[in-house]
């Protein structure tokens, strides 16, 4: 996919593709845009230099071929965050034909900085006013046609809401691709910079010739940059380091001012010049509900409770949605039991599980019908159907949590739910964005893994992903009730069990998360809050559904084959054992012959290990086996076990004291993150070594942690005079 | 107002210069420095706070952020922060 050198002039003509990169600020309505020019048909690919995947979309105007790539939004070029290094990183390895920068024509002045930037490196920049319409609305007008000859481009109004302007936009960007239109390098005045600047050109010229970008520009860029994109800059271009960083010194020494700080004031001083006179705005007056909205998040505590009580209220939505959870609980404990027991029934969930329980029926009496043995039966049935079922049952609840997520950003609440909680996450090492990815995991890490997208930090989002784990989601919760409901009948000592692993479980989530920020990368505390506040807007539906959709489809093609794979080697290991094949009609006969699988095999060889924290039972460890595929799955062997399906008489005839049931709770809920989750890390972090790295952090602190419990209780229990 | 702040920055009129955190919530100010370096105040120049330009300080209720209305945007910024952006009323 490298079109870096494509030098030979192009003759437009069937069959030619012409590659469009938009880009802009954050919150300029850029992702909208995107999607209403590519019809919401959007791919991922790798680009060159570029280390993180790009969405792209095509489409076709005047018989022309336009492959049109989605930056991700941002501020600089500095190394500051993800989005930025990404937007550099494809600038300096890549040659579009066409820049599309996004402005907010409210917003102008500032809006319009990164594409007086691009137009300083690069001819072909085209430059689109988004929002016309609420422009219209508060009587804003823009002299258009003097700044297109100022600035020797155009200049197109759209509205990527209700999709005014878009055909001109179409049109002018053909207009660039086929040559009719022409764009020039703009030069702005550095005053005492000049000379400096030049003699960089010069040595720039002269060591990258056939340079793809404005020598000038680049020159610009290395005195303003830090010393990260100075290096890049260099090793990009070949340059002589030692020369370089004598000129910077020169001009540091002879001028005596901050060079980035006089290079941006100078580029601001050129757009303010640019538009003086071009704007005519009456005075913008917000409305009483958004300045009294805006008071309430940023006051201390207030807004940071307020937030809080808005994610509650979004994710009881999405989690009732699709389990019931947790508002069944809460009906069946208020009486309204009936109501609980429906609102489980027609959850997404049990939809889903009823359609693939069905699906299995079929197929499993059809494969009867044609003589097919009970093992292979059992194998499509219960093994590769309900590794489908499994992947497809996650599928609702990452779109729901993506609708949310979106219908956050979309709405401008996300930003001041982050900046209410802030100053609580930066003792962590995180920022107040790194909230939502935490509530979405205590109903379900996947998609907590998933929702990290949301971070601009690389760092914090790897400690995030890497410490979310921990959380225990609902899954966790499902069995912690079946374990404490099997230690006593005691209300009292079932609030104790579950209360102290969900305390035990926040607390190594945020150890984790600051060791990984503090010791790791070196972060005294989370970053400084510095972020802009966009208008609040409603949501548009198509916005939704189409961020939605596409994180939804990517999460099922990098983790649904995974899934299915392992899913089919986990049940394999239940089902057969070095005597062949188990069969259902020999267990439900016999729970014990289940001690013949390779599963239970595998759990004899780590009993030596597992006895020193109490679990030394084949029992127990096959139960943890299954919960690796997902952490519910130690509720249905142990079912399956013991032959009773309820699971706490399950929990009890396990043959498991108190203590040691304890203990399977507190492991279970650390060991591992459940196998899709794993999945999650991998696609987050690219790398089976990370996930890896994580799975081993996270048992070996397990391991600990019931270690130190099982020691403690067992010397101080008998001297308590509680019975182990 | 603290007078070491000034001090380091050098400026020479000390009649109305302050730091941000400190301005009234609804004045209108002039920014005139900024302390520190590297990439955070790298962002805050490229997101429009430049030395020179005007701002209005839309919300200050001196504890939590602040909200600063400049170019057309607003800007919510950490009081750790603020404290090193020096203003002057207007």
């Amino acid at each position: 996919m490298s079109f870096c050198d494509h030098s030979q002039a192009k003759v437009p003509g069937a069959g030619d593709t012409y590659y469009v990169a938009l880009t802009g600020n954050p919150n300029v309505g850029k992702s909208s845009l995107f999607n209403d020019l590519t019809g919401g048909e959007v791919y991922v690919a790798n680009w060159p230099g570029v280390t993180v995947d790009l969405k792209y979309g095509s489409l076709t105007h005047h018989g022309i071929n336009i492959r049109l790539i989605d930056l991700p939004g941002s501020y600089s070029l500095t190394m500051g965050d993800e989005a930025e290094k990404v937007v550099r990183d494809f600038i300096l390895n890549n040659k579009p034909d066409l820049y599309v920068v996004i402005t907010d024509m409210t917003a102008l002045e500032r809006t319009i900085y990164p594409a007086i930037k691009l137009l300083e490196a690069f001819p072909n920049v085209l430059i689109v006013l988004n929002m016309a319409d609420i422009a219209k609305r508060r009587a804003l007008h823009v002299d258009i046609e003097a700044l297109e000859r100022s600035l020797n481009t155009y200049l197109v109004k759209v509205s990527a809401l209700s999709g005014e302007g878009l055909g001109v936009l179409l049109d002018r960007i053909v207009d660039f691709l086929t040559g009719r239109k022409k764009g020039r390098v703009i030069r702005i005045d550095y005053g005492p910079l000049e000379p400096y600047i030049h003699r960089l050109e010069e040595h720039i010229k002269s060591s990258s010739p056939d340079i793809h970008l404005s020598p000038r520009w680049v020159a610009i860029e290395l005195l303003e940059g830090d010393k990260d994109l100075r290096k890049v800059l260099i090793e990009r271009f070949g340059l002589d380091e030692d020369f370089i960083y004598r000129v910077i010194r020169d001009a540091e020494e002879d001028l005596k001012i901050d060079l980035s700080l006089h290079i941006i004031r100078s580029r601001y001083g050129f757009i303010s010049r640019l538009l003086s006179g071009r704007i005519i705005e009456t005075r913008l007056i917000r409305p009483k509900w958004m300045e009294a909205l805006d008071t309430l998040f940023l006051k201390p505590y207030i807004g940071a409770l307020f937030s809080l009580l808005i994610l509650f209220v979004g994710f009881m939505i999405i989690f009732t949605l699709n389990t019931g959870f947790p508002l069944n609980i809460i009906l069946d404990k208020i009486g309204f039991t009936s109501a609980a027991r429906m609102l489980e029934e027609y959850s997404l969930v049990e939809l889903v599980s009823l359609f693939f329980s069905l699906l299995s029926d079929l197929v499993g009496s059809w494969l009867f019908s044609i003589d097919v043995p009970e093992f292979y039966i059992l194998l499509i049935t219960d093994g590769l159907l309900a590794g489908v079922g499994a992947v497809v049952s996650f599928l609702p609840l990452v779109f729901l949590v993506f609708i949310l997520n979106s219908f956050l950003q979309d709405t401008g609440l996300y930003t001041r739910i982050a900046v209410s909680l802030h100053d609580a996450f930066r003792r962590f090492g995180l920022s107040g964005k790194s909230i939502y990815p935490v509530v979405v995991g205590f109903g379900c890490n996947v998609p907590g893994i998933l929702a990290t997208r949301g971070l601009d930090d690389d760092r914090e989002r790897t400690a995030v992903v890497f410490s979310l784990p921990f959380i225990p989601c609902q899954a966790r919760l499902v069995v912690l009730l079946a374990i404490s409901s099997a230690i006593s009948s005691d209300p009292f000592i079932q609030a104790f069990s579950l209360l102290s692993l969900y305390m035990l479980s926040i607390l190594l989530y945020l150890i984790t998360s600051k060791l990984l920020t503090r010791r790791v990368y070196g972060m005294k505390k989370g970053p400084e809050l510095l972020m802009e506040l966009p208008p609040y807007h409603s949501p548009h539906i198509k916005v939704l559904w189409w961020y939605s959709k596409f994180h939804t489809i990517a999460y099922l093609k990098k983790a649904g084959s995974i899934i299915l794979i392992i899913s089919l080697v986990m049940w394999l290991l239940l089902h057969t054992g070095p005597v062949g094949y188990i069969s259902t009609s020999v267990l439900r006969a016999n729970p014990g012959a289940l001690e013949d699988s390779y599963a239970a095999f595998i759990g004899k060889i780590l009993s030596p290990i597992m006895g020193l924290i109490g679990l030394g039972d084949w029992r127990a460890i096959l139960a943890l086996e299954a919960g690796f595929f997902a952490k519910e799955g130690v509720i249905s062997a142990v079912a399956t076990i013991t032959g009773v399906d309820n699971p706490v008489v399950a929990f009890n005839l396990i043959g498991l004291t108190k203590l040691q049931l304890y203990i399977l709770a507190v492991f279970m809920s650390i060991y591992t993150p459940c196998l899709p989750a794993i999945t999650a890390i991998k696609s987050e972090l690219g790398r089976f070594k990370h996930a890896f790295l994580v799975v081993s952090y996270e048992l070996v602190i397990a391991y600990m942690i019931s270690f130190i419990i099982y020691k403690i209780a067992v010397y101080l229990l008998p001297v308590l005079g509680i019975p182990i | 107002m603290d007078k070491t702040l000034l001090f380091r920055a050098g400026c020479r009129e000390m009649a109305s210069r302050m730091s941000l955190a400190d301005v009234p919530q609804g004045r209108r100010i002039r920014v005139v420095d900024i302390e520190g370096g590297g990439y955070r105040i790298q962002k805050i120049l490229d997101m429009g706070l430049t030395p020179g330009v005007e701002a209005f300080v839309r919300q200050n209720r001196f504890k939590g952020p602040i909200v600063v209305d400049v170019r057309g945007v607003s800007l919510v910024i950490g009081r750790d922060f603020a404290e090193g952006i020096l203003v002057e009323l207007l």
